[in-house]
């Protein structure tokens, strides 16, 4: 259903992209850089989850 | 001293600040205490010239203690506390129901009735010389005799040493902050103690013995702060080569192998993004506790390397507002023997509980996708590529701070080209985002403004695929709509801007 006039957004139209567009910015890299980085991002939070695990007992005071 | 007119006069004393004055205070009120004589010394070289002693002050956070400590105990303790403002104007008796609109607040200390930890909560502007390197500091009302006003500090506050350690301390710190922020309702001090679990430490809880690192985790849960935690060492790291990051640091040899808190250099970069967001940072040693609240960027005092970092830290057993000169060989020299911090154990910094994407996932994100964006946008502009130019002649560096969508939105105003921020006002944002800069080190080097664009990324999307909204660079943007449409190319002015971060870049 057309929205009706008065509900017009009241963003200013861009204009339209001259050399392609993209929806989602993980498009933007090639499908073997995109996989690297994902692997990357996995295994910097293993890293993470692994430190939490094994320190829980210093005590400061 | 807790005996002899701890409550006298009433109701406050207006004091001229002459050299002996200033003894005289430490005398009464810090009877030796280096935390207090700190606070003085910051107070005096801000331009104190008067002080006025507000007497049977019921400070909340010490109630707190005397209704659960010094109340139950055998000897008598004053159930008040004394408040001591500093002006840098002088003032009489006459003027203090009535200040002048110019009378220079510089803050206030509570004192307790307390020989071991006489330092209750203090807001005290920080020192000439700091004050651009303090990142946390909050805004803090104080009302003195019906008349409101205002500090912008970050609050220090000593351990009693009876239900009160360091981890406590450095806990209340980082909350009370918090609370200013308006992130989360008050808690006095005592509850650092009462609310923390104490099954999860070996030592009683009065009197207090400290917190293992699981109980301030656990405390910062139930205060509504869950906290971020990094082992030093064990530090997240990347693999992946990043053209604006420094190569890995190579652990240097020995048997065994030296403390990663005495040369990784990973540390830096994990406090430097907490702190240009606004957030203190606690750091554990072996044995103590104390907080982060600035760093500086300048030549290192021994090597002369001009890109060093020197933190500011609030330590409960010496005061506030105190440079660490190196993280890595981190000594105080002023106690005997000498008190080393180094190496640093453990980071936690509490957060808002909707920050969940980490900052270092956000960064490897953002700067990466800011570098695919450049290959696309100088399609629109060539200007975009300045990013890639960067790059190549490595004076790229990446800064990187959450803040909530509100302040980016308001402060993009006048900051950002006009288009960019128009379109940054006009997009549904979550509460909390991550701004990921880049910035021109030559510009940076020069003092111009040195950010050239930036990644807006949802602090509550995933970890394994943080999730840029908008993206810019010079001459274009791009912003992705809840709807999943895309407004692009939005085209822009290229001048370079000032960081949207806490202090400078």
């Amino acid at each position: 259903m057309a929205e009706p006039a008065h509900l017009e957004s009241i963003l200013k139209e861009v204009e339209e992209p001259v050399g392609g567009s993209f929806s989602n910015p993980w498009e933007l890299f090639p499908e073997d850089r995109r996989r690297e980085v994902e692997d990357e991002l996995r295994r910097m939070a293993d890293v993470s989850r692994r430190a939490e695990s094994d320190s829980g007992s210093l005590r400061v005071s | 001293m807790l005996s002899d007119g701890w409550e006298y006069p009433d109701p406050a004393a207006v004091l001229a600040l002459t050299e002996d004055r200033w003894s005289w205070l430490h005398d009464r009120y810090g009877r030796g205490s280096r935390p207090f004589g700190r606070c003085l010394e910051v107070a005096r070289s801000g331009g104190a010239r008067t002080a006025v002693i507000e007497t049977r002050y019921i400070d909340l956070d010490y109630r707190s203690e005397y209704s659960a400590f010094y109340s139950r105990a055998f000897a008598s303790t004053p159930d008040s506390a004394v408040r001591l403002h500093f002006f840098e104007r002088e003032l009489d008796a006459a003027m203090v129901a009535e200040l002048p609109e110019d009378s220079g607040y510089l803050g206030y200390v509570v004192v307790r009735p307390s020989h071991l930890g006489p330092v209750g909560r203090a807001m005290l502007a920080p020192p000439p010389g700091m004050g651009d390197a303090v990142r946390t500091a909050v805004t803090d009302e104080v009302h003195l005799f019906g008349q409101q006003l205002t500090v912008r500090a970050v609050p220090f506050v000593q351990q009693d040493m009876r239900l009160g350690r360091c981890a406590h301390a450095a806990a209340w710190m980082c909350h009370y902050s918090a609370w200013r922020r308006g992130e989360v309702p008050r808690r006095p001090m005592a509850d650092f103690n009462l609310a923390s679990d104490h099954t999860l430490g070996l030592g009683r809880p009065v009197p207090s013995s400290g917190l293992t690192v699981n109980q301030l985790m656990q405390l910062f849960m139930a205060f509504e702060l869950p906290a971020a935690f990094y082992r030093v060492s064990d530090l997240p790291n990347t693999v992946l080569e990043v053209p604006w990051a420094p190569p890995q640091p190579d652990p240097p040899e020995g048997d065994p192998p030296p403390h990663p808190g005495t040369w990784d250099t990973r540390l830096i970069p994990i406090c430097c993004q907490y702190l240009n967001s606004g957030f203190p940072v606690l750091v554990g040693t072996q044995n103590h506790a104390f907080v982060l609240c600035g760093y500086s960027r300048g030549p290192h005092p021994e090597t002369g390397h001009d890109q060093w970092i020197r933190f500011i830290r609030h330590d409960d057993q010496r005061g506030p507002y105190l440079w660490v000169d190196n993280v890595f060989c981190d000594v105080d020299q002023k106690d005997d023997p000498h008190f080393w911090y180094t190496p640093w154990e453990v980071l936690l910094i509490p957060l808002p509980d909707k920050l969940w994407l980490a900052p270092e996932h956000a960064e490897l994100a953002g700067g990466l996708t800011l570098q695919q964006f450049a290959h696309q946008a100088r399609q629109e502009d060539e200007a975009a590529a300045e990013y890639l130019d960067l790059i190549e002649s490595g004076n790229l560096a990446l800064r990187t701070y959450a803040t909530s969508s509100n302040r980016f939105k308001r402060w993009s105003q006048g900051r950002l080209p006009p288009e960019v921020a128009y379109e940054y006002r006009l997009a549904r944002m979550p509460r909390y985002v991550w701004i990921i800069e880049a910035v021109d080190r030559q510009r940076r080097g020069a003092g111009d403004p040195p950010v050239i664009g930036e990644a807006v990324l949802d602090a509550t999307s995933a970890d394994h695929q943080p999730d840029s909204m908008a993206l810019h660079l010079p001459g274009v943007a791009w912003i992705r709509q809840t709807d999943g449409t895309v407004r692009y190319p939005i085209r822009c002015t290229r001048d370079p801007y000032e960081s949207g971060g806490r202090g400078p870049p």
